[in-house]
């Protein structure tokens, strides 16, 4: 049996040469948006990033649901794009629904990271005080209520509270300048999301939200840095500094002066008068 | 005056030469590391700088590697049916009709402390090969360094088999002879001479009568090796001025080597049957078979470097003007998988041994400078070589590289403006496709390897027979670890004139399992 003949080499190569550079224009072009229209015109087209979101999310564009979305980062990857401004809605089950309006341009991706809130929140109280067992004798046991620790400790948070101090977390400082909170990009990290950076230059200072009411305090919703909670006299809130209309700003929390901490930008705790208790967010 | 008679012949490394050869050597010394580094420090730089750039370039070099790897998986499968139709084949019909009484066959097995039953093993399939063993010499070269248990070891082989043969020799290779590398190549022309010697001058036998096969010492021939070497040796236009290539098959110990290091040998058995199907770009490598006419003109194996085994080819083609080839035999011998005592050892041991290997990188400045100096190789022939020698080392460091751990460099460098573009979002996607395809040639390695594999010991479960299939996920990582870094590791050293010496690969068996 004789080698792998020159003739049937070289045609292999041919073949595999010419589909290579035939491939290599056509390869570029689609990996940069290129795409043809039904009329075989060339287009440019974009997409759609929508990040932080699972599967049992639905996302609409133009309130049309969209099935071919792509897996990718976390998220969901949306092609072939017409540049153009749509309205974007993501809906949930037991979530408040999401929109905003986003213009897409050819050759970028428009990232965004929906707010979605379950609309009731799990909620868990801390007592002040819990029982305990005590043996007085081996076969008699009673219960006395005493201090909980964990009351305690979660008190000592609300102590501290510098309402006009800046927060910093991955990069973005947040202030409560008078009722205004603000915020500003300290680099241009990984950790910054484009949502936040629109414009050339991120590291200039944007406001998030003014309100006439008082704002008690503010931090960075646990797990993330473009989403605000701020606390008013009527309630606890979420605001997205992503300033794309309609800018989502949701009530979490409904009560008279409540107060709240985020520890370990994980565990968020909400107060109101002597109750305390854990949110799951 | 013969291109041999120069002081390029044999030249070593840059260090052997002196005034502007001597400049020109290290240069040529220092361009297969500048090339493959500078590959990576321009990908990564890009990435920074021009990020658009370089993931339109690891696009375009995806689609390259893509392409290339079915290019050469249709030689690997063509290499694996003629393999088996070799190994089917009956020769007796086609040496009948030849004259082949005359031919002595010698086998060198240079060795240096192995165990006695692994040297055992690989004369008993000497002895089992299906040709006339008294026409056989067999010459155990053993190294003075390795003390006297070594040479207890040849004598007890000599003793034991030796009046099997038609001459068994024990040659004892001297220790720090100056001007010599101690090594495989320094041992082996030794032994050749020796066996010139003392047998072929002594029994007036024509050195091209001879044909020898140069082994290592874990080689074990398959049953018509002789035949099938014989065969092309008499069949071939020109036999002395071609070498002769078995496919090396690491399958001695396979069932007890660990999975990345089967994965990494038969990796390796996959590229010497791809290259089977090239021959224009084959050079011999391990175990392989010449004529001693030929060796005898080129005054045998380099002794002042590592990679003798290639090298050998590349003295022949330059003292032959370039009219030398190799024949692929595409018929099998099998040696041993890298296998030491314990797993961290055997992950060193394989590092190693491909750091050995990709040292044959030294080559590139010896061809590169045959072929400015010497006139006489047609200018197509000098072309190939060079570009064949550049290519080859560049892909070895750089491809596993660019396609396994630079696909995300742009996206992770290349800053918030091109983090948002299409592109950023299609150069992850592309190259996953790109792996996805790759999947199927990794389908095609597992059916090939399990063709090749003998039968399962008893001792082992039809679990190990999975493990054998599965292990091919492990690709990505050994052509990384075990393929693009030792290369660059020895690119580098290169590069930097911090020169290899030979490293014995520690052949190890383990005990049957309970």
């Amino acid at each position: 049996m004789q080698p792998l003949s020159n003739k049937k080499r070289r045609w292999y190569l041919y073949i595999f040469t010419v589909l290579f550079f035939v491939l290599i224009p056509v390869v570029i072009l689609f990996v940069q948006g290129y795409r043809l229209d039904k009329g075989f015109l060339l287009v440019r087209v974009g997409g759609m990033y929508v990040g932080g979101i699972d599967s049992d999310a639905e996302i609409f564009l133009n309130g049309i649901l969209q099935k071919n979305v792509k897996s990718l980062k976390k998220g969901f990857f949306i092609e072939n794009i017409l540049p153009a401004r749509y309205q974007v809605s993501i809906k949930k089950e037991w979530y408040t629904p999401w929109s905003k309006e986003i213009m897409v341009h050819a050759e970028k991706v428009s990232e965004m990271y929906p707010l979605l809130i379950p609309r009731k929140l799990k909620t868990q109280d801390i007592p002040a005080e819990i029982e305990r067992d005590q043996n007085f004798f081996d076969s008699a046991t009673s219960t006395t209520m005493v201090a909980n620790d964990m009351f305690t400790r979660t008190l000592t948070l609300f102590k501290k509270n510098k309402v006009s101090e800046p927060l910093i977390r991955r990069s973005v400082v947040i202030w409560n300048d008078a009722n205004k909170i603000q915020y500003r990009l300290m680099e241009e990290s990984p950790a910054v999301l484009p949502s936040l950076c629109g414009s050339l230059d991120c590291t200039a200072t944007s406001t998030v939200y003014i309100t006439d009411k008082k704002i008690t305090h503010i931090d960075f919703y646990p797990g993330r840095n473009d989403v605000i909670l701020f606390a008013v006299s009527d309630g606890i809130y979420a605001v997205e500094m992503d300033n794309r209309p309609p800018q989502q700003v949701v009530q979490i929390y409904s009560g008279k002066n409540p107060d709240f901490r985020v520890e370990n930008n994980e565990n968020l705790y909400i107060k109101e008068g002597q109750r305390i208790f854990q949110v799951e967010v | 005056m013969s291109y041999r008679d120069t002081p390029y012949f044999s030249v070593g490394r840059a260090t052997d030469l002196s005034g502007f050869d001597r400049t020109l050597y290290r240069a040529l010394e220092i361009l297969p590391g500048f090339l493959s580094i500078g590959t990576i420090v321009m990908t990564v730089v890009l990435s920074y700088y021009s990020p658009r750039f370089a993931a339109l370039f690891i696009i375009i070099f995806d689609l390259y590697w893509f392409f290339k790897t079915i290019y050469l998986s249709i030689h690997l499968r063509y290499n694996w049916k003629r393999m088996k139709y070799m190994l089917a084949l009956d020769w007796d019909p086609l040496l009948a009709n030849l004259k082949y009484d005359h031919i002595t066959h010698v086998v060198i097995l240079p060795f240096f402390n192995e165990a006695e039953e692994l040297v055992e093993k690989s004369i008993i399939s000497l002895l089992q090969a299906q040709w006339d063993a008294k026409n056989i010499i067999i010459v155990l070269a053993g190294e003075e360094k390795a003390g006297d248990t070594a040479s207890d070891i040849a004598l007890k082989m000599k003793s034991k088999y030796g009046s099997q043969f038609a001459h068994f020799l024990c040659t004892v290779h001297p220790k720090e002879v100056p001007g010599e590398m101690p090594g495989k190549g320094s041992n082996i022309s030794y032994a050749a001479e020796q066996v010139r010697l003392q047998v072929f001058d002594v029994q007036k036998i024509a050195y091209t009568n001879i044909l020898v096969s140069a082994f290592d010492i874990d080689t074990v021939v398959y049953p018509n090796y002789f035949k099938c070497l014989t065969w092309n040796f008499l069949t071939v236009p020109n036999p002395h001025k071609t070498s002769f290539q078995p496919v090396p098959i690491y399958n001695n110990n396979i069932w007890e080597a660990p999975a990345f290091s089967r994965v990494v040998a038969m990796s390796a058995t996959f590229w010497q049957m791809i290259q089977q199907e090239r021959p224009e770009r084959l050079a011999t490598f391990s175990s392989h078979a010449v004529s001693f006419e030929a060796l005898y003109r080129v005054g045998y194996w380099q002794k002042n470097m590592v990679s003798e085994d290639s090298r050998i080819f590349w003295n022949l083609f330059v003292a032959n003007d370039g009219d030398y080839s190799v024949v692929p035999m595409a018929y099998p011998v099998s040696m041993d998988a890298n296998l030491a005592g314990s797993f961290w050892s055997t992950m060193l041991s394989v590092y190693k041994q491909q750091r050995r290997w990709s040292w044959g990188v030294e080559n590139v400045p010896y061809v590169i400078l045959a072929c400015i100096k010497n006139k006489a190789i047609p200018l197509g022939k000098k072309i190939r070589a060079v570009l064949t020698q550049l290519e080859g080392f560049w892909s070895l460091a750089t491809n596993p590289i660019m396609i396994f751990l630079l696909g995300w460099l742009p996206i992770a460098l290349g800053g918030r403006l091109f983090r948002t573009t299409i592109l950023s979002y299609n150069l992850p996607v592309i190259t996953s496709y790109i792996m996805y395809f790759s999947m199927i040639g990794l389908v095609v390695s597992a059916m090939v390897s399990f063709s090749f594999l003998p039968p399962r010991p008893t001792s082992y479960k039809k679990r190990d027979t999975l493990y054998m299939a599965i292990q091919w996920v492990l690709i990505p990582l050994t052509i990384t670890v075990f393929g693009a870094i030792p290369a660059l590791e020895a690119q580098t050293r290169l590069l930097l004139g911090k020169y290899m010496g030979f490293w014995v690969t520690p052949k190890h068996r383990e005990p049957p399992r309970k």
